[in-house]
């Protein structure tokens, strides 16, 4: 444990996925995922790219110990999310696809239960909420019951509530899903400016576009397989290299 | 169309959802309850009506009269459910039920829609009616003769009885919908509201506890029929349309002319019934759109400053239960109940020891009513994992530890058992029932057991927790845990207590420290089934929370 987190120290690794495999109890022996590995460092964005089905929501899953690894290890800031899961996960947030949030709270509940759960500090709260509203512009909607938002709020709020502890690793599942185009493009801008700043943003999505916009590292995921992992220049090739592999990876999975 | 519709309508009415986990422990437990509730209600009716047939006005007897008059209360009670159960399923149908924005879609008129619905809450209630009829009918021919056209119209009178009160159903639904949505945001105002009504409800109980206690010790009702309630129940019979031309039909009193009067208010009624919902039905339509739109109050406050992970989760925890309706109700109103029925029930209780088995236990019968009573505030445990639906998964991903989050959930629910038990033996010591010093040990005891139950109940849930689909999140099934923690709830009542009780009659003769050994006994037993508890919840604890996963439940 003393070496991997030596290791982290001096590389900026922030993350890594190494041989990370998941089978589902009623699937039985199939893998829903299998040998997945790969590494996040500072300043990165990290696409987890594929086909509906293809294991991206597990591999973040599992990354975020939502559901238990079958094998393989995910190191955050070199603590072991198996070994060490609060402290792991103390280094990241996770925004699930379906918005699953505590309905009941108001959105300004909802901020202040993050806020109390990463224990961020009194003084650093409010001026970090007005920088949020700042970007996504929840507005007066945020003293509402998040049970009466809408999709694109609920999302909205779950991103805040996410940031509110300015996490290492922000971990986004479908981010764009349901967003209107105003919205989408003010989610992008933030990741890109969070990922300048110093942190680390994995998102999973199946839209090329986003992709090819935002990210410097893409992960294409076939058939729960890693089946290429590109770099900033291959991505940013207007987007059709990325095309070519994402179909080379479906066509071999077939 | 309507036929394929009201065909669709009737399976789900009366399949108990294939997919659904079934609770095989409470469906036996729920037809026990109902099957000793019916029979309660039977001897109850039955002794009531031979004595009350028997009571004579300025010298004179008359039972057909009194039996119309009786019969006229009691379907008129019977009425009223079946109002309530109607308003129920209406407004179900209505506005709640999953498949309407589906059929909305479909080429299908709203009216064949609604008609098909109708006529399946028609259908249901014509089930209920059947049971409450022919129960209630069976109980009172003990009073009277049981001649042909009592038999007969007691069969008549099941369709015609949801035929009426569909129409008031009908008509009720909407105005009631209305007052429930202006409700649904002002959750102090509903849970207070609850609270009342479940207040005088328990103080109507407790005349009618001690109405049935009178009627079954001394076989006197007369104390309670007095001139002014004889002239109430005269009064009531004259004029409670249409429930005592019912009466009078099954009682052989003008029989051809009050039949006809019925059967052409029913025709009416029935056919009224469809016309009123047919047109609330767009009304309501229009509703549903507008109620989109939610009021957006400025925002003045900041972020509050920080508390702590544990505070956090209370928090949570308080504004789920605070904002849904049912869970208030459960949490809150059922607490402050519970010293009430401790309190009624001891009353009552320590008479009929008294009098059955000249025994004087007050202690052990207060500890006995607290467990018993206790258990039911505790069964809101059962679901503290799933009341937080899907959402109970992020937390995973958050640097929570599994204690943490467990120590949250048993300490809200830990927070309102212990307040309604001290509450109780509190009461049970102010009224003299019990002294300082056996307050003290009930108090002990019942906490104890409160926790037992909490920390067995939470582990079970977490084993096994039914996350709603709704898109709400609520629970609104009974679980096999709530079945679970109410049947370890009587069980301990009856153990503890009725050990207790058994040892104080008869070994305080032979053994004069018997009352001292009892208290001591008790309260290591709760402690050991506490510990034993808490060991069960804690042990295994961060590897079973690791290893859930959606997909599993």
């Amino acid at each position: 444990m003393g070496n991997k987190k030596e290791e982290f120290a001096t590389d900026a690794t922030l993350l890594s996925v190494e041989g990370l495999a998941k089978k589902y109890k009623k699937t039985g022996s199939v893998y829903a995922v299998k040998d997945v590995s790969f590494t996040a460092v500072r300043g990165e964005v990290v696409g987890l790219l594929g086909a509906n089905g293809a294991g991206k929501t597990t591999t973040l899953k599992c990354i975020t110990g939502m559901i238990p690894i079958t094998e393989g290890e995910v190191f955050v800031s070199g603590h072991s999310i198996k070994k060490e899961p609060v402290k792991a996960k103390s280094q990241f947030s996770f925004v699930t696809d379906n918005h699953s949030v505590f309905l009941k709270m108001t959105g300004r509940q909802y901020l202040e239960f993050m806020s109390d759960v990463y224990k961020v500090p009194s003084d650093v709260r409010k001026p970090r909420y007005e920088a949020l509203e700042e970007s996504f512009r929840l507005g007066a909607a945020v003293g509402d019951v998040i049970s009466g938002y809408s999709h694109g709020m609920r999302q909205k709020i779950c991103m805040m509530g996410s940031l509110m502890h300015e996490p290492k690793l922000w971990i986004l599942d479908e981010p764009m899903l349901g967003l209107d185009p105003e919205t989408q493009k003010n989610v992008m801008d933030y990741i890109r400016s969070y990922a300048e700043s110093g942190h680390t943003v994995l998102f999973s999505t199946h839209n090329l576009y986003v992709a090819s916009e935002i990210c410097t590292k893409a992960v294409i995921i076939a058939g729960g397989r890693i089946s290429k992992i590109l770099g900033r220049d291959e991505i940013r090739f207007g987007g059709r290299r990325l095309m070519e592999y994402w179909y080379r990876a479906d066509k071999e999975e077939e | 169309m309507y036929g394929v519709l009201l065909k669709k309508s009737l399976k789900e009415s009366f399949s108990s959802g294939g997919k659904r986990r079934r609770d095989v422990t409470g469906a036996i437990l729920s037809v026990l309850l109902t099957a000793a509730l019916l029979f309660a209600v039977l001897v109850v009716l039955s002794r009531l009506s031979r004595l009350y047939v028997e009571i004579r006005m300025n010298g004179v007897s008359d039972p057909t009269a009194r039996m119309v008059e009786l019969m006229s209360f009691i379907y008129a009670v019977v009425f009223l459910i079946g109002v309530g159960d109607g308003i129920k399923n209406i407004n179900f149908a209505l506005f709640e039920s999953e498949d309407r924005t589906i059929l909305m879609t479909l080429p299908i008129k709203s009216s064949t829609i609604f008609y098909a619905k109708l006529t399946t809450v028609y259908i249901r209630q014509l089930v209920l009616f059947a049971v409450m009829i022919i129960a209630v009918n069976l109980a009172l021919a003990e009073a009277v003769a049981k001649t042909t056209a009592y038999i007969v119209m007691t069969a008549v009178l099941i369709p015609i009885f949801p035929a009426l009160t569909l129409i008031v159903s009908s008509i009720l639904c909407f105005p009631v919908y209305m007052i429930k949505r202006a409700l649904k945001s002002k959750y102090l105002v509903s849970l207070l509201l609850a609270t009342a009504v479940l207040a005088i409800l328990f103080y109507g109980y407790k005349y009618i506890l001690e109405f049935i206690r009178e009627l079954f010790t001394t076989g006197d009702i007369r104390f309670f029929f007095d001139d002014d309630v004889m002239h109430f129940m005269m009064d009531f019979a004259r004029y409670s349309y249409p429930v005592n031309l019912m009466a009078r039909c099954v009682a052989g009193v003008d029989m051809t002319d009050n039949a006809i009067l019925l059967l052409a208010i029913a025709a009416a009624a029935f056919f009224a019934g469809f016309g009123v919902v047919a047109l609330l039905y767009n009304r309501a339509r229009l509703m549903r759109a507008s109620s989109q739109r939610s009021s957006r109050r400025q925002l003045r406050k900041g972020i509050a400053r920080k508390k702590g992970v544990f505070h956090g989760l209370l928090k949570k925890e308080f504004f789920l239960i605070y904002r849904t309706p049912s869970y208030a109700f459960q949490y809150f109103s059922v607490a402050v109940i519970m010293p009430l029925m401790v309190y009624f029930c001891m009353g009552i209780g320590e008479d009929l020891l008294r009098q059955l088995i000249m025994a004087d236990a007050g202690a052990e019968l207060g500890l006995f009513l607290v467990l018993t009573f206790g258990a039911l505030t505790n069964t809101f445990a059962a679901t503290n994992i799933s009341r937080d639906g899907y959402a109970f998964y992020t937390l995973k991903a958050m640097p929570i530890k599994p204690a943490t989050i467990v120590n949250a959930k048993v300490l809200f629910s830990a927070i309102v058992a212990v307040a309604s038990i001290l509450i109780s033996v509190v009461v049970l010591a102010a009224e003299k029932y019990v002294d300082y010093g056996e307050a003290a040990v009930i108090f002990t005891v019942a906490v104890l057991m409160a926790l037992a139950q909490i920390a067995f109940a939470t582990r079970k849930d977490l084993f096994s927790p039914s996350f709603s689909p709704e898109e709400d999140s609520e629970v609104r099934e009974s679980t096999n845990t709530v079945s679970q923690i109410i049947i370890i709830g009587f069980l301990s009542g009856i153990l503890l207590g009725g050990l207790a009780l058994f040892a104080s009659i008869f070994l305080s003769q032979s053994l004069p420290e018997a009352e001292m050994y009892v208290k001591l006994g008790s309260l290591l037993l709760s402690a050991l089934l506490a510990a034993a508890a808490f060991t069960y919840l804690y042990v295994g604890l961060g590897k079973k929370l690791y290893r859930m996963q959606e997909g599993d439940n």
